[in-house]
Parts: structure tokens; sequence; C-alpha cells
């Protein structure tokens, strides 16, 4: 045999005696079994292994049985999932049971079975009883819903039970609006996301406040927390809300009355009409202070919602100080508390009953009560400036009583007030310093430190004082060590005279005794402003200090507001927001109603003058477009002078328009001129090409690229040097059958670097037979190869057709600059220096020109005349010439007297520009 | 005593209460065939698939019938189990047109047979070939051929062709069942 035996014979226990009679043929046996084993279940027994045996007893017709068999089921189910399913069968028929009791039973227990598996099959029975003819089911199945959105939410709303809840808002009975209302909220404050799954509507607003009125206290505190959270849409609906509401505040219970107390302060968030409010917060007043006269439990509870209230709206119960006068016989908790209140009451217009009340308590028996009535004093003084003196008086007197904690405590607060009226209170000190001796407590020995060291000036004998503190210096709270420090520092700004020994003495202390590092760093900052700046010391030291603020202990607005959503929970009560002390709940956090129109004004003011702004400054485009309606004058003037059919005369208008905006956008610094831009047809190109002083010899257009070559396009053109910089012009023409557009261009390596100094900007589409002149601005810092001829350009145009390429010969004297005057003496060395092969030698015949001209002429194309001799009749020109590669070109030309034939040498270290120069003179002088 | 209680029993006088466990494969028929037995005006128009189980309380002869109907779904077969220690007869209620899961009627009933709490007791089987009614339905020879009922040595057995919804044939085998019913309870004795 094994040990096994022991563990099998157990089983013929209680267990095993329960089991048969489970099973007994005899109703009463049965009974009395289930009741045997319930009464296990409550003492702690496991009898879950009679689950089979008790569900079978389930199907009876046994009111008492069935009961006794839910109750076995709701303990077990959840540790016996499997045979949970059993059960399902039976609650289907229950709920068709004509009893509705048992209706209701069998949903009630359905809703407290939190077992996974089965709650699929339960949702058929509750539908069923969500539509029951018997309110009392109805009821009970709206809160099972509740129930089940907790176990499985998806499958709720899957089954659109909610919607079938938010039926039952409207149902005739008010106890099931009530329910369902309450399984509603409990949906919507457990919902993941946060936000309301079933959101309120006015219609279902209204019917709830019909059901109000007619259902029980409870239900009514259900509707009321739902209306809460109901935002009115306009101020009306809110009035009329409040209206209805406001019978509820005369409810005997309590907790219906905060409730209604709760969504009126809500409501009156939105109501702007002053006169309703005022009537609603005369109306508030008389059921709070009823709610004074419960047990002290209440009371605490309705004090603490007060608290909250009184800081949002002080003038509820502004006339109604008496009620929160102590009673001797209140409990502690509930004096404190009415203390608070009273503080956050007192005004002018009651003050002198509120000290006189406070004077009393402070000569009452529980310290804690005294203290706090001593300070509440301190509190009022600040609060309400013209009692200041009398309070001030009250605690003089109270200081008289010689009471040890009274005077400490008064002394603290004097400090306070000291803080808050400076100057005005300093014929106490004397007394105060009476009570020096008896001060134990640190915050009362710093307080008195503080006076001493503030009013050093003021005190005969503040050194003496002082030191007398400072004697038990090591063995002072940190607290007092500080402050002693502090004012013995300022004792010394103030008189120092006889007082540097003392703070010697406590600097010394401070930073060498203690290994408080607060008061050390603060001990060597006063050390060292000391030594090297004493003035700046007494600036840092003795500078004005803000005065407290009137109400120390208010709440943070928004959490305020929050709270106020809140009354009449833990939460009022605890003065801290739900999500401080309830575990996993984080739905949003509720906020008082916005002011509907107040709000909305000024949110929008801001946005308004943003707007406003554009209008003020002009945007960068009207700018531009400034510039354009200004420049665009003159072509306009010129365009009938231009004998161009119609359309080149819009061109000649793009034209303008992109150089000028060339002008608006880019480098205004080196503005080329207007006369830059219409270089449309020949006439007008001319009068504007040799008109400017600035503008170099132009070379007649050429044509680059012949019609048949490109594709359509025929592009000629020329190169011009104008204010300095080089510039293509060229005009394109389109001989195609389509229109063209997307230009852009790009220059092969030439011999000085040549590149676009910007994109070019041809008016698209170019249209069949129109053509346009373009400006295109150059510059040398491009890559340099050298090409042959050595002003050869290749350049490659690209359109929407194809690509195209040229190539383009520039007049070398576009590579003239400005700056190629040549000292003379350099002029002469370098002359010397070339050598002889690198003289080129050219004839320029049929010139009509005499010396004079060509130095003009040549001038005005940066081409200096250094000297000029006279030799044998014949008239020599030295010339010098640089290019924009910074390559010196020197010439000499000689002028036979009367005669045509000129004599062009020139000189050069790279020879290769010899050609180009000749050419330059050539067309320079017969042009 | 013997000669007395069967006295008693021919006159009527004696009653018996007696659990008898409905099993069977899904969509066989055991609820509908207990629906049969209700009194008219509780007799429900319409019936769904059992989730868990359900009690019905039916007359044969004095002899009072608990019958738990059990669900036949796969998954809630397990269940089945928890109630064999209590029950004093077994009717298995078998689709006879439902040829495919023969196999798996079979290899439920041979589960039950040999489950410690059935095996070893001489506990009557009574067998429904329900839905006799249907065209391709077979024969309830072939179908205790089918599930080897011949077999079943240790226990009296029944097989009789049913209609669950006219009723036809339930009569009979529940007189079989009355009867092994006396005999098993006065064997026990």
């Amino acid at each position: 045999m094994t040990d096994a035996k022991y563990f099998t014979t157990t089983k013929k226990g209680e267990i095993f005696e329960l089991k048969s009679e489970l099973n007994s043929d005899k109703k009463e046996k049965k009974r009395e079994a289930v009741k045997k084993v319930i009464a296990s279940m409550t003492v702690g027994k496991d009898v879950s292994a009679l689950f089979p045996d008790v569900v079978n007893c389930m199907q009876t017709d046994n009111l008492e049985l069935k009961k006794l068999v839910y109750l076995y089921l709701m303990n077990y189910a959840k540790s016996q999932p499997d045979m949970a399913i059993m059960a399902v069968n039976t609650f289907v028929k229950d709920c068709e049971d004509p009893n509705p009791l048992i209706r209701a039973l069998a949903v009630r227990t359905m809703g407290c079975i939190r077992v996974d598996k089965i709650t699929e099959y339960l949702c058929e029975p509750l539908r069923k009883c969500l539509k029951d003819e018997d309110p009392y089911v109805r009821k009970t199945a709206a809160v099972c819903v509740a129930k089940l959105y907790d176990i499985n939410a998806q499958l709720v709303e899957d089954q659109g039970f909610l919607d079938q809840l938010k039926d039952l808002l409207s149902d005739s009975n008010p106890m099931v609006v009530a329910n369902a209302v309450a399984a509603l909220s409990e949906i919507n404050d457990s919902s993941p996301s946060g936000a309301p799954l079933v959101e309120m509507n006015a219609a279902t607003i209204n019917k709830l406040l019909t059901a109000l009125n007619e259902c029980t206290e409870w239900g009514q505190i259900f509707i009321l927390d739902s209306l809460s959270n109901y935002n009115p849409k306009d101020e009306r609906e809110a009035q009329s809300i409040c209206e209805r509401i406001t019978p509820r505040l005369a409810h005997a219970n309590a907790a219906v009355v905060l409730s209604a107390v709760k969504v009126l302060m809500k409501y009156m968030e939105i109501i702007t009409d002053q006169e309703f409010v005022s009537v609603l917060t005369r109306k508030l007043a008389p059921p709070l202070v009823t709610l004074l006269s419960s047990e002290p439990e209440v009371q605490y509870v309705a004090l603490r919602n007060i608290n909250l209230i009184v800081q949002k709206r002080p003038d509820i119960l502004k006339h109604e100080m008496k009620v929160f006068f102590v009673k001797y016989n209140d409990p502690i908790y509930v004096k404190l508390e009415k203390l608070d209140i009273m503080i956050r009451l007192a005004s002018q217009a009651n003050i002198a009953q509120v000290l006189s009340e406070l004077k009393e308590y402070a000569t009452e028996v529980d310290v804690d009560f005294v203290r706090k009535a001593v300070r509440a004093i301190g509190r009022c003084a600040i609060k309400v400036e013209q009692s200041a003196e009398r309070c001030v008086a009250t605690l003089l007197d109270l200081i008289q009583t010689k009471v040890n904690y009274v005077v400490q405590e008064a002394i603290v607060v004097i400090k306070d007030i000291f803080r808050k009226y400076p100057n005005k209170y300093e014929s106490i000190i004397s007394t105060l310093c009476e009570n020096l001796d008896t001060l134990d407590e640190p915050e009362a020995r710093a307080s008195m430190i503080w006076i001493i060291g503030e009013y050093a000036e003021r005190i005969d004998n503040a050194d003496e004082l002082l030191e007398s503190f400072l004697e038990g210096f090591a063995d002072e709270n940190s607290q007092v060590q500080l402050q002693l420090l502090t004012a013995i520092v300022k004792l010394f700004l103030k008189r120092p005279a006889d007082t540097q020994e003392l703070v010697q003495q406590v600097l010394s202390l401070a930073t060498q005794d203690s290994d408080n590092p607060d008061l050390r760093d603060r001990g060597f900052i006063y050390w060292r402003l000391l030594s090297t700046d004493p003035a700046a010391a007494k600036e840092v030291v003795l500078a004005e200090k803000p005065l407290i603020s009137e109400e120390t202990d208010l709440l943070e607005p928004t959490l305020l507001d929050e709270l106020i959503c809140h009354i009449a929970s833990l939460a009022s009560v605890y003065h801290k927001p739900p999500s401080a002390f309830v575990e996993g709940r984080s739905g949003l956090r509720k906020a008082l109603p916005a002011k509907l129109a107040g709000e909305t004004t000024t949110s929008e003011a801001p946005s308004s003058s943003s707007s406003s702004a554009p209008q003020v400054i002009p945007s960068q485009d009207s700018l531009i477009g400034d510039l354009l309606s200004m420049d665009i004058n003159p072509p306009a003037v010129i365009q009938p002078a231009q004998p161009a059919p119609f359309g080149g005369g819009v061109d000649l208008l793009g034209g303008g328009l992109d150089a000028l905006l060339d002008v608006g956008v880019g480098n205004t610094a080196t503005a080329p001129p207007p006369a830059q831009a219409p270089m449309g047809g020949g006439l007008l190109g001319d009068i504007f090409g040799l008109a400017p002083s600035t503008t170099t010899y132009v070379a007649p257009k050429t044509l680059w690229l012949p019609a048949v070559k490109g594709k359509g396009l025929e592009i000629s053109g020329t190169f011009i040097r104008k204010n300095g910089q080089i510039s293509m012009e060229m005009t394109l023409t389109n001989r195609a059958m389509q229109a063209m557009s997307g230009f852009a261009i790009q220059f092969n390596k030439n011999s000085f670097g040549v590149i676009p100094a910007q994109p070019l900007q041809v008016p698209s589409p170019l249209t069949p037979n129109q053509s346009c002149d373009v400006s295109l601005l150059l510059n040398t810092s491009g890559p340099v190869q050298k090409m042959d001829p050595l002003n050869n350009l290749q350049v490659a145009i690209k359109n929407n057709i194809d690509v195209l390429y040229f190539a383009a010969l520039i007049p070398l004297h576009v590579y003239f600059t400005e700056d190629g005057q040549m000292d003379k003496r350099i002029f002469l060395s370098t002359w010397k220096e070339i050598p002889t092969q690198n003289e080129v030698q050219y004839n320029l015949s049929n010139m009509t020109h005499n010396s004079d001209t060509v130095v003009q002429k040549m001038q005005q194309n940066n081409v200096f005349t250094i000297a000029k001799r006279n030799v044998e009749g014949q008239d020599m020109l030295y010339q010098s010439i640089k290019l924009t590669n910074n390559v010196w070109v020197l010439t000499e030309i000689k002028i036979p007297p009367g005669g045509s034939l000129f004599t062009l040498s020139v000189k050069s270290v790279t020879v290769d520009v010899a050609p180009g120069v000749y050419q330059a003179y050539e067309n320079i002088l017969r042009s | 005593m013997g000669i007395f209680d069967k006295l008693a029993g021919l006159l009527g006088l004696r009653r018996r209460e007696v659990n008898v466990l409905v099993v069977g494969l899904d969509n066989s028929g055991k609820s509908t065939l207990l629906n049969h037995f209700k009194s008219e005006e509780s007799k429900s128009s319409e019936i769904v698939p059992t989730i868990g189980f359900n009690v019905e309380k039916f007359q044969n002869k004095n002899v009072g019938f608990t019958a738990f109907d059990m669900s036949g779904q796969g998954r809630y077969r397990s269940l089945w189990e928890h109630y064999y220690r209590d029950c004093q007869g077994i009717i298995f209620v078998i689709d006879s047109s439902d040829k495919l899961r023969f196999v798996v009627a079979k290899d439920e009933l041979d589960t039950l047979l040999q489950h410690p709490d059935i095996a070893n007791r001489r506990i009557p089987v009574l067998f429904f070939a329900n839905k006799m009614d249907v065209k391709e339905a077979m024969s309830a020879v072939k179908i205790s051929a089918a599930l080897g009922l011949d077999r079943i040595s240790n226990k009296p057995w029944h097989i009789c062709a049913s209609n669950a919804i006219t009723g036809e044939g339930l009569q009979e085998g529940v007189e079989w069942l009355t009867g092994q019913i006396w005999e098993y309870v006065d064997r026990r004795r």
C-alpha cells in the first residue's frame, strides 16, 4: 500500500457527503445541501469541486434554491470556466421565465459571471431582457450592459447594446432611465480613448430631466452626474437645465444636493446673464448651509466641497460667515476646515466678527486648532488690508498671554505681516523682543531673527540679540542658521562700525564649522561680497523684497476647475484630481466649459490682427509689381516708334519685363540700364545700342543657327560689353509649325571661361513665326579651355523639341576691361620685355580717322592710349589693353599724315590674342 | 419484500425517480426528442442548439424521468462525464442520415462506454436511430452494425428507429428503458 490512500480517503469527507446529498431525489434534502454548500463557501472553504452537482440543481422552479445556486455560480464560475458553460442554457431559459423576478435574477447573475467563454452566449438573453416588458428586468439588464462592457468592450459595441442602452434613456420608467444613465456614464468613463462613446443630445437630456423628479435618490445622483458631463450648446439651454435642476437643492440626501450644486457650478460658467447667475448664487447658499447641520462626517465632506466652491465663487457664501463659526463640540477636522473657509470668506465687511471669533479660538485648549487660529489672524491681516492694524493688535494681545505656542505662532505670522506691510508696524518689535527667550521652535526663531535682521537699524541692541542666538549656532536648525547668517550680514551692512567682529564670527562658523553645503555656500558668497565690494553687497542683501501675495494657499486655477467638475466625489474631498489616486483610469480630464461669448472674442483677436498684417506691410510681390508699373513706361512710350507688327510690340514688352524682373529680384547694385532690355527690332537696337556712352562697340547680329539646323529655331545674335559686363544678345525666331518652350542654355568650356550669369529667359511658349530678343548676362568665371579659333564659343540651347548646338565667335573687344590703362613706365618696360617675335603687324587700310578720333574711339572701347609721339610726321599711338583673363596687350599704331593706311603692331606675352585684337581694331575703327 | 414490491409495482402504487442522460452528436435531435415529452403548453416551438445542458422531466409508467439533455457540440462533450456517475440510464441519439459522422458517433460512444463510471455498471443504454423520415436515412440494423453495438456485452441495450419531430418510435424506446430500469433497480437491491 502506498501513502496515496491518505489522499484518496479524504475524498469521502464532507464534500463527498454533500455531493450525495445534492444528488438526492428529495427536494428538501437538496435545498439543505445547497445551503450547506453556500455556508461553507461563505466561510471560505473551497467547495468548487461540487460545481457540476450544484449546477444540476439549477434548473428548478424553486426561487430560493435558484438564488442559492446563482450565488454559488457567481463565486465559482471564475475558477471553473469550463464548467460554467453548463449554466448557459439555464440562463437562457430563465431569461424567458414568466416570473420577472427570475428573469431579472438571471440577467443580474449573468453580468456577474466574468467568464470570457460564455459571454457571447449571454448576448441574446441580454438583448431580450433589455426589451423586457417588466421595468425591473430592464433596469437590471441596463446595469448588466455596463458589466459586460467591462469584460468585453468590443462585444458590447458590436452587438449594438450601446444603442439599446441609449434607447432606455427614453424609457417610461424613471428607474430604468436612471440605471441606463449610470451604465452609460460608467461605460463612458472606462472608454479606452477617453472620449465618450455615447454623446448626450438635447433630446435625451430633456428625458433625463423629466425622469429626475421621479426616480430614487441614487437615480437622481446618476442623472445629475451625467448632466454635469453634458455641455449645453447654448446659454438658453444651460439656463433651462439649471432651472429644472434647482428644486434638487432642497433634497434631503446630501449627495443629491452636492451633485446638483456641481451641475449648477459648471453651467454657471457658461451663463453670461449676470442676473440669472446672481439668482442662482442666492439659491445655492441655503442648501450648502443646511448640509452643515448634519452629522460631522457629512459636514466634513460638505466643507471640503464648500472650500472649492468658495475659491471659485466667493460671493455664494459671503453673507453666511456665521455658519462657519466653530462650535465647541465640532470634531477637530471640521474645526480646521471651517477655519480655512472663514479666512477665505473674510472681507472688510465681516472682519470684525471674524477677528473676535479667531481671538476666542486662540484661547482654546486644542494646540493644533489654536495654532491654526493664530495663523488665520495673520492671514486675515494680509488679506484685508484695512483690518491689518486690528489684526496686529489682536496678535499683540495674544502675545501678552505668554502662552508659549501662541507666542511662537504669532511671531511667525507677524513676520508675514511685516513682509506684506513693510515699515508700518515696527513699533511692536520691542514687544516681540521681550519674548525672545520663550521661542524654541525653529520656525519661530527663524522668523524672529529675520525680523531683527530686517529692522536692525531700529533695534538698538540688535547686535546683542543676534549674538545671543549665535552662541548656540551649531545646535540650531539649518533654517535658523541660514536666517541668522543673513540677519547678521544685514546688521553689519547697516551698522558696520560695531559689528565687524560679529560678522566675522558668523562667517567663520558658517564656512568652517558647518557641514551643511547650503549654509557654507551662502557664507562664502557673503564673505566674498563683503570683501570685494561692500556697496554691491548692500545692493544684494538689502534689496527691495517683493511683497508677499495675498493668498498663498489657493489651489491652482486649472486644478480648481477640474475639481469643481468632481464635486460630490472623493476627488473634491482629497482636493486631488481622480487620476492622482485612482489607478488604471486614463479617462480624459474634466474641465469647466469655456465661456461661450467671452472666450471666443479674445481668442479671435490675435488671429484677426495677424490677418490684417499683410495689408499694412506690402508683400514682395506687390513691390515687384510697383517696380514693374513704374519702369514699364519707357518701352511703352517707345512702342509707337517701332515699325514691327503688333506681336513684336508684345515681345518687346515681354523682354522688358524679364529684364526689369532681373532688376527687381536680382542684384540692384550693378543695375543694368533699361537700355539693355529693349534690344528689339533693328531700328530700336540701333537707337539704344549707340546712345549710352557706357556701351562699347556692338557688332551686328550674325546668324548663329539657321532654322534648318535648329529644327525650326533660328538664332542670330551678338556679344556686347556694357557697364563692365559682357552680355549675349540673341534673337530667337520660331520658324517651325509648333510652339516652343522650355528654353535653357549651356556653354562649352572656352578660352576666356565665359559662362551665363543667369538662366536663359525666353518668354514661352514661342509661337510659330514669333521672334523674341533675349539678353543674357555672362561672366568669365567659368572653366577655361583654349579654343581654336581663340574666340570660339560652343553653345547648346535646349527647348521642348531638342538640344541644339551651334558655335559663335565672340569679338575680343568685349573682354577689354575698364582698368586697362597702364602706367607709362611700366608700359615702356613691358614693351621692352616682350620679345620681338611676339610682335605681330597688321595693316589697317582705308582709314578715315586722324589720331585724335582714333584715341577717342578706342578709349570708348577700353583701349587706353598711353603715349602719343610724332616721328617724322607720322603719329605714333601707344595703347594698352587688359583682357578679362588679366592678359595685357600693348599696341602701337602708325598713322601717316593724311594717309588711309594705318600700321598696327600688337605685342603681348600670349601672341594668340593678336588676331583678335586686330579684328577688334578693325571693327571699332570702321564702325 | 421483493414480491411485495413487484405487486405494488404492478398495481401502479410505487413511483421511482431516475436520472437519464441524453447524449449524442450535435444536431442529432436530443432537445427535439425531449421536447416531445413535454406537456403541450410548455413545448417550445423552436429548438436552438443547447449550450451547457438542459433538464427535462417526464413520466412513463410510474417512473419519473429526469433527463439531462447535454450539449452535443464537440467542445462541450467533455462535460458529459460529470453526469455519468449519477445517471441510471443513457439515451444515445444518432442522426441516421449523417453517415459521414458515424465514426465520430462511434468514437464518442466508445469513450462513453469505457469511462470508469460507466464501464462496470450494468446500465441500460437506449439508442435512437433518429431522423428515420429523411430519405437517405440508414436502417436501425445497419446503424447498429456501423456502431458495433453487438460488442456491448455487459449492458442491456436496444436500438429503435425514431422521428423526434412526430414522436414516432419514441414511445417504444422509452417503454423498453422503463422496463430495463425496473430490472436494473431491482437487481441492485
